[in-house]
């Protein structure tokens, strides 16, 4: 029986997707998780829990159990990080479609993803913080000017993104951070004021096809959380063009052969600046924006590719797409939510999706986890499309119990 | 007055004593250090009928219907209460008859006067039905 191994998996979105799309196209869908969640993974053949989802001799042993069980393994993939490249060197082990597992993996580290584009215009300023640095003398020495981003070097989302504009909230952002994860390096980089885009990216036997290019609004209160995403970003051909090449020689120069990843790319005076890069598609609702506004189905494409197919990428529409994330101002136990189908009434609403049930506690964001409902719609003009997703947005309704 | 007649009025009457406490209750020290931390001023009921049901009063200018009250006075000798009425609502502040669907209760100035011997039973109930608080995000 023809089988694709999954390696972890959210509750909804691009990873999610990717287990659907799997089974639709006919396969056996085995998903290995360290999560208790059966219940919501009814496309899932065959769950395999494990403790720990990068313990490599255990995967390989659990697939080597489904190969002796009759089972054909075609592919074995990850959307979710950061299991990306553990996934793609678990297929190289047992001969599957050849992905660029080195380049994956130096896109799971920030610092070294630094490291390694150095030398191109689109790296912005940056510097390592050590964790027995003094940040004072950090900053003297490494001439930092304030505001600018501290982060980890191994992880995804905001929450472990700050904004620094003050000595005092540096050394906050080094206590909480070190706590997290003891001992390592920080990541400082310039803060570059611009407006942010995401760039989806597909490699297939060296050729780099950019399938999207979606502008994000994001809202800030000391964290970043994106709260739209326009599709596609409107950019003059010089700027296109420009963006076209940057992206190129970021791929040629980590190695990407094979592979799929997005980055999110900053526009600062003319210039294109890389913000971050992932060695995955971008979660969420991203595959609906992306079928919506040009009929590629992204996930299904990327799992062919892990199939060893050749992906198709060939725009069958053409239409304006604009994702709008809810999220709340108040602290409060969700008791009710309303206005979820009275959101799909609206005019080019094509998803709607309310991620908290009752009993959630809900807050204001502080990370991208925080948002709490998306609609997604479309409409012959970028205008028409946000205002469509505004409106049906604006139906939902979450009542909270304050703590 | 009857012996059941008697008992309802006398328990009416210690509910609007311990309400009057919650109220209004100094003390040497600390005033009243009691009503602070209670922070609420009524303790709601509902009235059993002799038959068993729920005792309703509606309001004519308002258009409600509500089987919770405030007690507001007793008169032991008539054998009356003076009652005020609890406005029922739901989650999303909508009047609502369904006890299951019951939030919160707001006070009204809204007074009744019943004669207690069509009262079986008085039925306290949480004084957090009056503080409880939704909130309705997000707030565009």
């Amino acid at each position: 029986m023809k089988t694709i191994v999954f390696i972890g998996s959210n509750k909804f979105g691009t990873s999610k997707e990717g287990l659907t799309i799997a089974k639709d196209m006919g396969y056996f869908v085995v998903l290995l998780t360290n999560r208790m969640l059966h219940k919501e993974f009814l496309e899932v053949d065959q769950i395999v829990y494990l403790e720990n989802l990068v313990d490599e001799e255990h995967i390989k042993e659990e697939i080597t159990n489904l190969i002796e069980n009759g089972k054909q393994i075609c592919a074995c993939i990850s959307f979710v990080d950061p299991y990306v490249s553990f996934a793609a060197k678990i297929a190289m082990y047992f001969g599957l479609a050849e992905i660029s597992v080195e380049a994956l993996n130096i896109m799971e580290n920030k610092i070294k993803i630094r490291e390694k584009l150095n030398n191109l215009p689109i790296t912005p300023l940056y510097a390592v913080f050590q964790s027995d640095d003094c940040q004072e003398g950090f900053i003297k020495k490494n001439h930092i000017i304030f505001p600018f981003i501290i982060k980890l070097p191994i992880s995804n989302g905001s929450k472990d993104v700050f904004y620094i504009d003050t000595l005092k909230r540096f050394e906050n952002a080094v206590s909480i951070l070190n706590r997290k994860l003891p001992n390592s390096p920080l990541l400082i980089e310039e803060y570059l004021p611009g407006a942010q885009y995401i760039v989806e990216v597909l490699v297939y036997k060296t050729m780099c096809s950019i399938v999207g290019v979606i502008e994000q609004e994001v809202a800030y209160d000391r964290k970043f959380i994106v709260t739209g995403y326009k599709f596609p970003a409107l950019l003059d051909e010089t700027v296109s063009k420009k963006l076209t090449e940057s992206v190129s020689s970021i791929v040629e120069e980590i190695g990407l052969i094979s592979g799929s990843c997005h980055l999110e790319m900053k526009l600062v005076q003319s210039q294109w600046k890389l913000i971050e890069v992932n060695p995955r598609m971008s979660g969420g609702a991203m595959n609906r924006i992306l079928e919506e506004g040009t009929g590629i189905n992204l996930v299904k494409e990327i799992i062919k590719l892990y199939l060893g197919e050749e992906p198709i990428l060939k725009e069958t529409r053409k239409q304006f797409v604009y994702a709008r994330y809810v999220t709340v101002g108040s602290q409060g136990r969700l008791v009710k939510v309303l206005g979820y189908d009275q959101a799909w009434l609206h005019e080019g609403v094509k998803y709607v999706h309310i991620k908290p049930v009752k009993g959630d506690i809900l807050s204001s964001p502080y990370s991208m986890g925080n948002r709490y409902a998306c609609v997604v719609a479309t409409s012959e003009t970028a205008e028409q499309a946000k205002k469509n997703a505004l409106v049906a947005a604006k139906e939902i309704k979450f009542f909270l119990i304050p703590l | 007055m009857n012996a059941m007649k008697n008992s309802i009025c006398e328990a009416l009457h210690e509910l609007k004593i311990f309400q009057d406490i919650l109220t209004d209750y100094p003390n040497k020290y600390f005033g009243n250090l009691l009503s602070k931390i209670i922070d609420i001023n009524t303790i709601p009921f509902s009235l059993i009928t002799m038959s068993g049901g729920h005792m309703s009063q509606f309001d004519m200018e308002e258009d409600f219907e509500t089987s919770y009250f405030r007690i507001e006075s007793v008169d032991r000798t008539k054998g009356h209460v003076v009652i005020s009425l609890l406005r029922p609502l739901d989650l999303e502040g909508n009047i609502t008859n369904s006890r299951g669907h019951l939030f919160r209760l707001e006070k009204t100035d809204k007074i009744k006067t019943i004669d207690v011997s069509l009262i079986s039973a008085v039925q306290p109930l949480t004084i957090e039905l009056l503080k409880r608080n939704i909130i309705i995000e997000p707030k565009w």
